[in-house]
């Protein structure tokens, strides 16, 4: 590790941690005020009545977590191989195809599961 | 470590923390300005200092300053308050951090050492990027989660739901990109960049990868939350989504955060498929051997678009309401600014000239145009931004999952398949 990157790297971070840090201690600026209105969830003006927050919510939002899983870790496998295409040559471009056909049709099955079917 | 090394590691530092934050300003403006243009509606024109109103500039710093001032509720019903007051520094600090890998000019040569030209010079380039663009959804499900309000839980939800749904295909645009470029490095992409297919047409990633052009642009609109995908903050549905708690400065980092990685995905596509500091047609090479040209060139095209400038604001400025005189002055100055800035650099391009010309000085002056020349790219895709904002409606959020999925990733699969046969075949 080069002197210079150490310097740029403990003065970038070190700024851009502390630019934020100043402007939440900025809160002090404004005036205090504090009422029952103020101390409950904002839901336009209407008092809360449907719902909670922290109420059960749609399985398709876990569902999509777990197919980003899957396809980033198939991105990330594909980063090292797109950088060295060209010394890999025909060879690699075969297995990669076999790769990428083996995870497109999981894409299909799981398309046609109805995954993304939001009802 | 000379003095040299220090000097040129703390201007770039500033660079890449000042630029995206003052950029920050330009955008809103140009947001404001943009949405008057297109929707044909008054601007910020109301807003001035004794009568001036720099186009309506003014009106940031005004916006600004209201909202230090502002009251900063966190409401009662917030049990987890440290991570309520961490979500928005988190979504700030993942924006900017993203901007560090980006050169904003060639490699400087002095003397025997090379300085990198991007905020960090590391050369991890657009891994770096996609790490810490990951880290950006931390910041957005936990103000959705610490807000405890179900409209926030929702909007948390969908933007994490969005935001790595659409990570996908950009992922997969950027293999095909890396397969034509064969490194990550953003440097040597942009060196590459400054080649001439056929010896005519510049080698731009866009021209080189039309498809993965597409399909990275709608995915960085998707990841930073923009219309026609800012489900995560649908005002007619879910109120304003993760920040609806949110009050002050704290609102303010949100905002600023977003328009930060707006700016900071609008240079990396330049960076990427526009040639980033690339002139077309003259590479960094040909601009150092023809230094003393290119000043003179400069020292021409400078006045000429002060006087476009001049004749522009004075036509249009002067208006009936609500006071002429006002306005007359108002454009006076202006155009007085404008020619005294112009004066200002043609006698620092002159006194170039005729003592510094060749060495160090040279290579000096090419960074600041190629700074120039990015910045006027990377503002042109803010721009694009704006542009698009203001011109399409929101998508339903099954839409908008459809389309990731079930088009834009297997149409990314296929450009990999495609790229790949042409660089194997190609050699």
């Amino acid at each position: 590790m080069s002197a210079e990157l150490v310097l740029s790297g403990v003065l970038f971070f070190g700024l851009v941690v502390l630019l934020p840090l100043i402007m939440l201690a900025t809160a002090f600026l404004g005036p205090r005020a504090q009422s029952a209105a103020k101390n409950e969830p904002y839901e336009s003006g209407i008092k809360p009545m449907v719902g909670r927050a922290d109420q059960k919510f749609s399985v398709k939002f876990y569902l999509l977590a777990i197919l980003f899983l899957i396809f980033d870790i198939e991105t990330v496998f594909m980063l090292p191989w797109a950088v060295s295409l060209r010394e890999l040559g025909l060879s690699g471009f075969i297995e990669m195809s076999v790769f990428i056909l083996l995870l497109f049709t999981g894409l299909i099955y799981v398309l046609s599961k109805g995954v993304l079917n939001w009802r | 470590m000379s003095g040299t090394e220090i000097f040129i590691t703390i201007i770039r530092v500033g660079f890449g923390v000042f630029v995206p934050l003052s950029a920050v300003a330009v955008m809103v403006w140009m947001e404001r300005r943009g949405a008057g243009f297109i929707q044909d509606r008054a601007g910020p024109n109301r807003c001035n200092v004794l009568g001036f109103r720099f186009g309506g500039l003014l009106q940031n710093i005004a916006d600004a300053i209201k909202l230090l001032f502002k009251e900063d509720v966190i409401p009662g019903h917030i049990a987890h308050k440290f991570y309520f007051i961490l979500a928005p520094a988190l979504v700030f600090i993942t924006a900017l951090l993203c901007f560090a890998v980006i050169p904003f000019a060639d490699a400087l040569v002095l003397g025997a050492s090379t300085y990198l030209m991007q905020a960090m010079p590391l050369e991890l380039g657009i891994l770096w990027f996609l790490a810490i663009i990951g880290f950006g959804v931390y910041g957005i499900i936990l103000a959705g989660w610490a807000s405890h309000n179900k409209y926030g839980l929702l909007g948390g939800l969908r933007a994490a739901a969005q935001v790595i749904s659409y990570e996908i295909p950009m992922g997969l645009a950027l293999v095909s990109l890396l397969a034509v470029y064969g490194t990550v490095n953003l440097t040597e992409v942009t060196q590459f960049q400054g080649r001439l297919l056929f010896g005519v047409i510049p080698m731009w990633g866009v021209v080189l990868q039309p498809l993965g052009f597409i399909i990275f642009v709608i995915a960085a609109f998707a990841e930073t939350n923009r219309t026609p995908f800012d489900l995560a903050e649908g005002e007619s549905e879910i109120v304003a989504g993760f920040h609806v708690e949110y009050s002050s400065m704290k609102f303010a980092l949100f905002f600023m955060g977003e328009y930060i990685a707006m700016f900071v995905s609008s240079a990396l596509i330049v960076t990427l498929f526009f040639g980033g500091y690339q002139i077309p047609w003259l590479n960094t090479q040909t601009l150092v051997a023809h230094a003393r040209p290119v000043a003179v060139a400069l020292m021409l095209i400078l006045p000429a678009a002060a006087y476009v400038f001049a004749r522009w604001i004075g036509f249009n400025n002067p208006g009936p309401a609500p006071n002429p005189a006002q306005r007359v002055r108002e454009t006076k100055v202006y155009i007085a600014v404008v020619w005294s800035l112009v004066a200002l650099i043609e006698v620092i391009l002159l006194g170039y000239i005729v003592a510094g010309a060749g060495g160090a000085a040279d290579r000096i002056l090419v960074v600041w145009l190629q700074t120039a020349v990015f910045l006027l790219k990377t503002f042109f895709v803010c721009f694009v931004y704006v542009w698009v904002r203001w011109t399409l409606p929101r998508f339903r959020y099954d839409q908008l999952q459809k389309l990731g999925w079930e088009k834009l990733l297997p149409l990314a699969l296929f450009n990999i398949f495609i790229t790949g046969a042409v660089v194997v075949a190609l050699g």
